[in-house]
């Protein structure tokens, strides 16, 4: 039995220890908004937050998970809960919709984590360590120059309102009803 | 009924991807007649169409649309949404004509059904060729603006008021004088009943209120939370997970497995032969993967085995000369050359490509002996009901095939391999099964980008006019390959399945013959050459060794626009004229294409200095009925190739969404810079020698250029917008490097000697 604690919650899987961590998510916890890609750590698709610090899931053996949190695109407003906003959207996810960032979206969720943990890390990030931590996070639609946007909105808004839920500027971007649905 | 078929073979390969637009018109919501026919007969399910009341208040006027009585309005997607934005776009057209905000309605995924067929595509319910929003635009506002004429007429009726003084805002009808006012969903119910109005009047373009203006995603909200369902997160209660290991060489075939090993491996159920390779099947795919390492398999060598890349190119350029030679022996063009003695040769070359879909392929398929039901990332869901319905004999009406989200397409989920596949392992082990693919499965089994050689020479008089244009071009063709495998469903239904398979081998034949038929997805931007040209000859050669090949965004275009606009730069280097300038000469009568060359020189600062060691390059070309010029600001650094700048100009006539037309040309030049730069796929022994992202890199954001974008203003029907930003960014980049160091580079990827 393995021990894991993801998106704020315990789990006990019974897996072999080299089964890496992505496939311990998408198909024991059925938790699909992590993305399998390449299963070789090159495209981020299965990036998530161990820890603070984003990593590819695909090359990480279930077995280094234990003990140290998870958090995959489904918990990113539990990881920092002084950043979400009133709608239960992380900062990052809010600016992400605001940029009109994604086209087929499979990269975001590696995407939207990779640049959450940045933004943990330097709030204010400049464009070499956006280059750092977001160059191999692979975007086969060529979302990049918005992503970089986005990310440099997030910076703002959560540097703006780093304790209290980041409202969205409704001159500017009035909040839209998007529909929630699966198809 | 032969006489049908061919011609039917002959009307519908001119329009493949890119060609002529020709609307077929069989059956189905894409045409006006079967749009009124919807309306009156109550065609459909429930799920869109028929006019019918079910009971609860029901408004379904159309395929499209349908309104509850508790508001709530749905909109039926019959398009796959692979982030060319469909899923926002088609709802803008249906919903300016009906007066209700994009954001009121939910989206619901349609099944595969005839009666969604794509008129601009073979009559085939696909999703390509940059066609929807330019075949939408009418149906779809037509659709929405029916269904408003009939909620007025409703509200009137019960209000006991002209139609005429009534109008609609918001989702609601409301009566003028009196201010009375009822919301869509009070109305269903009698809409329900009215008769659709004879004679209907679409919006004016300046009484537009939502096409033109930026519309963000409406699916943006699912895809930064993870809620998306791609083909490969559908959970299909008890379905298993295979992986299939197929021949590392193409075209190799079965011999002989062992999976005894494998099969000892905990949640291993089965290890069976099927679709040419071996399925391994367990509960999870890791435990599948793992086992598949253990499977001891051999394999029996195909056609493919002595094949290898570097010896087809020099095949390929001596057919591309052959095709020269042919049209130099003409008496004209012999008598031009003489008399014309600025002559420009020169020969150029593109790579095979794989797509590199983020989402790997995959499938899920749950085969019964008297139903089918497949779950599938796909451009073609009608194909793969066809495929299914040919496999297992079930009948079609009880093959239920499922669109989800699609992580990319480009063309390749216009294949449907993967569905095969996963069909025919449900088949073999009596099953539900999720069929997943690793990348190396994906870069080794794709449908590629063909190789091409291309071959021009070109005679100019003194004044930079081009007297001569000689065009040969060697390659394998998708048509070829493409056409006989969709042949029956093209095809009405109803045809009998022997005349159908006639059908397929005539076109097979047609298409080995292939001058019977005009070649769009090989030649297409060479053949209707935008520059006036006095002689002008295209000669183009199939040489088809069997490598997989297909479409890839822009097809055609993706090559011939890198060869013309080469050339075309070569060309104005020859006559001592200026880039832009001997282009402007050029197209001096072609208004379209002059106004985005002269909107590009402005909105690139073309005439204006740049830092030292920074050159620019050109390139424009029309395709998918659209427009596209790209200038690129390029430095050198060592044998480096840096583009800093691209700024593009696009005529795609109206803007629906110019958000989305944003989108679509940045992503389109990120998608061509990476294979102008770095991505080639090789083959030695029939094995393609790449795997993943580390031997076939897509671009990286630290990669890419600042991006600049102008759109024409436009008041004509929209057009494609998906795909023409990707022909003129090589050529662009390419001469570019001419530039920058004297090196004409006419190979892809470019790499400096």
């Amino acid at each position: 039995m393995i021990r894991l604690k993801i998106n704020q919650q315990e789990y006990q899987v019974d897996v072999p220890e080299d089964t890496p961590l992505l496939w311990v998510i998408r198909e024991e916890l059925g938790l699909t908004g992590t993305k399998f890609g390449c299963g070789k750590g090159l495209c981020g698709a299965c990036t998530i937050i161990l820890g603070d610090g984003a990593t590819r899931s695909c090359i990480l053996p279930v077995i280094a998970a234990q003990g140290t949190p998870v958090t995959t695109i489904e918990g990113l407003p539990l990881w920092q809960k002084d950043k979400v906003d009133a709608q239960g959207l992380h900062g990052v996810q809010r600016a992400w919709i605001e940029a009109d960032v994604v086209q087929c979206g499979y990269c975001q969720p590696g995407q939207i984590l990779a640049a959450a943990a940045l933004l943990k890390a330097h709030p204010m990030p400049s464009d070499g360590q956006i280059d750092q931590a977001m160059g191999n996070n692979l975007c086969r639609c060529g979302t990049y120059p918005r992503i970089r946007t986005a990310i440099k909105k997030a910076a703002e808004s959560m540097q703006e309102n780093p304790q209290s839920p980041a409202p969205i500027n409704p001159q500017i971007n009035p909040p839209t009803n998007l529909p929630i649905n699966h198809p | 009924m032969m006489e049908t078929n061919r011609r039917t073979l002959i009307r519908t390969s001119a329009l493949v991807v890119g060609g002529v637009v020709l609307g077929l018109g069989i059956e189905g919501a894409w045409t006006s007649e079967g749009l009124a026919q919807a309306t009156q007969t109550g065609v459909g399910d429930g799920k869109g169409g028929g006019t019918q009341d079910g009971g609860d208040g029901v408004f379904a006027p159309n395929l499209w649309l349908k309104i509850l009585s508790d508001d709530t309005m749905t909109f039926i997607l019959d398009k796959s949404e692979m982030g060319q934005s469909v899923y926002t776009s088609m709802v803008m057209l249906l919903a300016e004509e009906l007066d209700v905000k994009p954001e009121k309605f939910k989206i619901e995924m349609a099944d595969a059904d005839r009666k969604y067929s794509n008129p601009e595509l073979l009559n085939i319910q696909i999703t390509g060729g940059s066609t929807s929003v330019f075949a939408a635009y009418e149906p779809v506002r037509r659709a929405g603006a029916t269904a408003r004429a009939m909620l007025v007429a409703a509200a009137a009726k019960g209000w006991q008021v002209k139609d005429s003084e009534c109008h609609t805002e918001g989702g609601f009808v409301v009566h003028g004088p009196t201010q009375q006012k009822s919301s869509y969903g009070s109305l269903a119910r009698a809409a329900a009943q009215m008769l659709p109005p004879l004679n209907i009047t679409l919006k004016n373009p300046s009484e537009f209120k939502i096409i033109g203006k930026t519309q963000r995603r409406l699916d943006s909200l699912l895809k930064v939370t993870g809620k998306a369902t791609f083909g490969i997160d559908v959970v299909v209660p008890d379905a298993l997970v295979a992986v299939l290991i197929r021949s590392p060489e193409l075209g190799g075939t079965l011999k002989d497995f062992d999976g005894t090993e494998a099969k000892k491996l905990p949640g291993v159920t089965d290890v069976v032969a099927a679709a040419g390779g071996v399925a391994v099947v367990a509960k999870r795919y890791f435990q599948a993967r793992k086992a598949a390492g253990l499977v001891n398999v051999q394999w029996e060598s195909g056609p493919l085995k002595d094949f290898s890349t570097e010896g087809f190119y020099r095949e390929l350029t001596e057919r591309a000369s052959t095709q020269i030679k042919s049209c130099l022996e003409k008496g004209s063009t012999q008598k031009i050359l003489a008399s014309h003695p600025l002559q420009v040769e020169a020969t150029y070359r593109t790579p095979f490509l794989a797509h590199g879909t983020l989402e790997p392929q995959n499938c899920t398929a749950d085969v019964r002996p008297d139903s089918v039901e497949i779950w599938a990332p796909t451009q073609g869901p009608g194909l793969i009901q066809q495929w299914a319905y040919e496999m297992t004999g079930v009948p079609v009406e009880r093959i239920k095939v499922h669109s989800t989200f699609l992580g990319g397409g480009f063309g390749r989920r216009l294949y449907q391999d993967y569905a095969v596949e996963a069909i025919a392992i449900s088949q073999a082990i009596k099953k539900p099964v999720k069929l997943i693919w690793s990348r190396e499965d994906d870069t080794k089994n794709d449908f590629y980008r063909p190789a091409m050689v291309h071959q021009m020479k070109a005679a100019l008089d003194q004044q930079g006019a081009i007297k001569l244009w000689l065009h040969g071009a060697a390659g394998p063709s998708i048509l070829a390959q493409t056409l006989p495998t969709w042949v029956s469903t093209i095809l009405p239904q109803w045809l009998p399945d022997m005349l159908k398979s006639g059908a397929a081998a005539l076109a097979d034949k047609l298409v080995g013959q292939w001058n019977l038929i005009p070649d769009a997805t090989s030649m297409e931007g060479a053949q209707e050459l935008t520059y006036p040209v006095e002689h002008h000859e295209v000669a183009y050669q199939v040489v088809n060794p069997g490598v997989p090949v297909g479409f890839w965004r822009s097809v055609g275009h993706s090559h011939t626009g890198f060869a013309v606009e080469s050339f075309v730069d070569e060309l104005a280097i020859a006559a001592k004229l200026d880039p832009f300038d001997f282009r402007e000469r050029l197209l001096k009568d072609k208004l379209r294409n002059l106004g985005v060359l002269r909107r590009l020189r402005e909105f690139s600062r073309w005439d204006t200095p740049l830092p030292q060691g920074v050159f620019r390059g050109i390139g424009i070309h029309e395709s998918f009925r659209s427009v596209v010029g790209e200038v690129v600001e390029l430095r050198v650094d060592g044998k480096d190739l840096r583009v800093e700048k691209v700024f593009a100009v696009i005529d795609c006539g109206t803007v629906v969404n110019p958000g989305h037309v944003e989108a679509q040309i940045t992503g389109g030049i990120i998608f061509a810079l990476g294979a102008t730069l770095f991505q080639e796929i090789t083959l030695k022994g029939g094995v393609v020698q790449q795997n993943s992202f580390d031997d076939y890199p897509l671009l990286s954001l630290t990669q890419t250029p600042q991006i600049e974008v102008a759109m024409m203003p436009s008041t004509e029907p929209p057009t494609g917008v998906g795909e023409p930003a990707v022909p003129p960014l090589a050529a662009a980049v390419a001469n570019a490097v001419f530039r920058a160091t004297g090196q004409r580079l006419r190979s892809l990827p470019l790499r400096l000697s």
